[in-house]
């Protein structure tokens, strides 16, 4: 099955060049016979990445430990559904996952182009299978996951014990998938490049690739922090790591593309503005599986054993001289459009501002990711840069964001009148300035957390404003608000989801803010039976349990926890030390009590005996709202990718 | 097993050669 597995990629690397270069030639011939023929070979490369994939995956179920990453990556007692997970849980498998989620998109997003569109997706598909084929080339000569060992071990390593976790089926496939799918709006946004008449066709789909890519990187990084925080037991959700940082950069410029596309489509500027923004969230993407790969900066995420970092690096220089030269020879054709910014209180001009604090950030992280490298090359020793420099840099730049996120939808496009704006707003001011006098009266007086409190309720009151309106003007024909508001959000899908996101966000920052700045700790040693208050919480330390799972031994902790305020009332939580002897390596998960307020979160430090251990106890207010941001945001997504049916047609 | 395995990859690989190449073929016999 490895050979097969192994001579079908290059099979498919043979199809995939065929077909780059068909597609161009075709293209630049104009003959069709050479793009039909491009065409098919474009879905057998397709056919061939899948049959792989499941080669591999075979050879997991099969237990062939004669193939060195699955004797690295599973062993006899690993739970088949952790298959998938052992899957892409190496240097090799990951790259063949990411290859697999490619072609399949790029399949989806050629099968589904509209018709007036895919006639002109030549060039497009070109790079896209530019792009296969440097993965297929990747893994043919530098990271086979078919490579046969000599000696055949009679069990295998068996699965790292941090990705034995609900989260990893999701996080890590997820986030690839995220990074993978930012080549679709990249080639896309080239193709209508040499899309010489000018047609706005490419708008909407470059606008659904965009969506797509950003709610899947998004739920990506969410899923990633929930799985650090309920399981690497260290009490965050976010350690500003060099990977955590690449996934979050081209998500940040993704979300200010999607913002500056609408602009694009309404009025036909920011189009050179786009193009610079994709390209430079093709190459961060890039960046992120460089470092991921071996490459110069330290992260907890790296795969250490990767050489393929120079491989990424040397396709990264690539890719952005090719960006730079594409966007230069374009450069005329881009800045043709005589429109302009008419008005500093615009959308337009809010959308500009909100794009360019987006990117600003993005460089902010970018220099704090980079920095280490940037130290040694100047000063021939590391410097690391830690969370407080992301925190103080990245933190206030986000705060405006968040309220330019409430004044920028009400602004009309062109221009607005000071008035107008003062008069949509004054309703919205006078609710925050009422909530903000409780918010001061209740406690809160430091001055960020209170400030990004009031923009956060100030955000929140103009969408619920803007519905509240839309909905009374459709109740006309109806006394029933519920039909009313749902006709009002379908009507106009695109605004409307956007609102919906702009409310996951809200709640995720929301949540941040409180983990951030109203977070408590205590150190303590406890024994079997004892009773400990904390602020308002009653812990009861029931008992240590010892059990075993095939080599693995499990030691939990359990506690019963009730409210000092209503003690009749008990949560059971549990705490505990996995030990895997197989990786030498204990994986400790926190026990969690968790309401939309704050979450009781108990780190087991360290058992000392029977009866007696170290714990940690914490209070993360509020963290509840970052992770039920998730949901939303999905919504959101899918009210806004919602097809209109009047536009189908 | 490796067999079996190798004759569908011979298949694989003359299908996919056919399909490719097919375009062209159409041509030339539209062309005649």
């Amino acid at each position: 099955m490895n050979n097969f597995g192994f001579y079908i990629m290059i099979l498919g690397l043979i199809l995939s060049l065929h077909s780059s270069l068909f597609f161009f030639l075709g293209e630049i011939k104009n003959r069709k016979e050479l793009i039909n023929s491009a065409k098919r070979s474009f879905y057998i490369v397709i056919l061939m990445v899948v049959i792989s994939s499941f080669s591999l995956i075979y050879s997991f179920l099969a237990n062939d430990f004669s193939n060195i990453y699955v004797a690295n990556h599973s062993s006899l007692d690993m739970n088949r559904a952790l298959t998938l997970v052992a899957f892409y849980s190496g240097n090799e498998g990951s790259l063949l996952y990411i290859l697999f989620i490619h072609v399949i998109l790029s399949g989806i997003m050629y099968k589904f182009s509209p018709s007036n569109i895919k006639s002109k997706l030549n060039f497009s598909c070109s790079i896209l299978t530019i792009i296969t084929s440097f993965y297929l080339f990747a893994l043919i000569f530098f990271a086979n996951p078919f490579e046969i060992s000599e000696f055949i071990p009679l069990d295998g390593k068996g699965i790292n014990p941090l990705l034995r976790h609900p989260g990893m089926y999701i996080h890590p496939p997820l986030l690839m998938s995220g990074l993978a799918s930012i080549s679709i709006p990249f080639v896309l946004c080239q193709g209508s490049l040499f899309d010489k008449t000018n047609s706005n066709n490419w708008h909407t789909i470059l606008r659904v690739w965009c969506l797509i890519s950003w709610a899947i990187l998004g739920c990506g990084l969410l899923i990633g922090a929930w799985w650090a925080y309920t399981i690497l037991g260290w009490g965050g959700y976010w350690s500003w790591d060099p990977i955590e940082n690449v996934g979050l950069m081209p998500w940040l410029v993704l979300t200010a593309l999607i913002h500056s596309i609408m602009v694009e489509e309404r009025r036909g500027i920011f189009r050179l503005w786009n193009i610079i923004l994709i390209s430079l969230t093709f190459v961060l993407a890039l960046l992120g599986t460089f470092i991921n790969r071996g490459g110069p900066v330290v992260s907890v995420h790296s795969f250490a054993a990767s050489t393929l970092g120079f491989l990424f690096l040397i396709f990264m220089i690539v890719m952005t001289f090719y960006s730079v030269i594409s966007i230069i020879f374009n450069y005329k054709n881009l800045t043709n459009n005589k429109n302009k910014i008419e008005s500093y209180l615009s959308r337009e001009a809010s959308l500009l501002l909100n794009n360019i604090l987006l990117v600003v950030t993005s460089l902010v992280i970018l220099w704090g990711v980079i920095f280490p490298v940037v130290s040694i090359i100047l000063n021939d020793t590391e410097i690391s840069v830690s969370a407080p420099y992301f925190d103080k840099t990245a933190g206030p730049i986000f705060l405006f964001i968040i309220i330019l996120m409430g004044i920028g939808p009400i602004l009309s496009w062109r221009m607005t009148t000071k008035k107008a704006t003062i008069f949509r707003l004054l309703p919205s001011i006078i609710i925050t300035v009422i909530l903000g006098l409780y918010i001061y009266i209740s406690g809160i007086k430091e001055f960020f957390p209170f400030i990004s409190f009031v923009s956060i309720f100030f955000v929140l009151t103009i969408i619920f404003r803007e519905w509240i309106g839309g909905t009374k003007s459709r109740m006309i024909n109806s006394y029933n608000p519920i039909p009313s508001f749902i006709t009002m959000i379908v009507s106009n899908r695109g605004r409307n989801g956007g609102y919906v996101v702009h409310i996951a966000i809200l709640a995720l920052a929301f949540g941040v803010v409180g983990t951030k700045f109203y977070d408590e700790r205590l150190d303590i040693n406890v024994s079997v039976s004892e009773e400990i208050e904390f602020r308002s919480y009653s812990i009861l330390f029931k008992e240590i349990k010892q059990e075993f799972i095939g080599d693995n031994s499990i030691t939990k902790a359990i506690f019963e926890i009730s409210k000092i305020t209503d003690l009749s009332k008990k949560n059971k939580i549990v705490a505990m030390h996995s030990y895997y002897p197989n990786y030498n390596q204990i994986s400790v998960r926190s026990a969690i009590l968790s309401t939309p307020v704050e979450d009781l979160y108990i780190i087991p430090k360290d058992f000392i005996d029977e009866n007696n251990m170290t714990i940690r106890i914490a209070i993360n207010p509020l963290a509840w709202w970052i992770w039920i941001s998730g949901p939303i945001l999905i919504l959101g997504t899918l009210i806004t990718l919602w097809p209109n049916k009047t536009k189908r047609n | 097993m490796e067999f079996i395995l190798s004759i569908i990859f011979l298949i694989l690989v003359i299908s996919s050669t056919i399909i490719i190449l097919k375009p062209f073929i159409t041509r030339n016999k539209k062309n005649d």
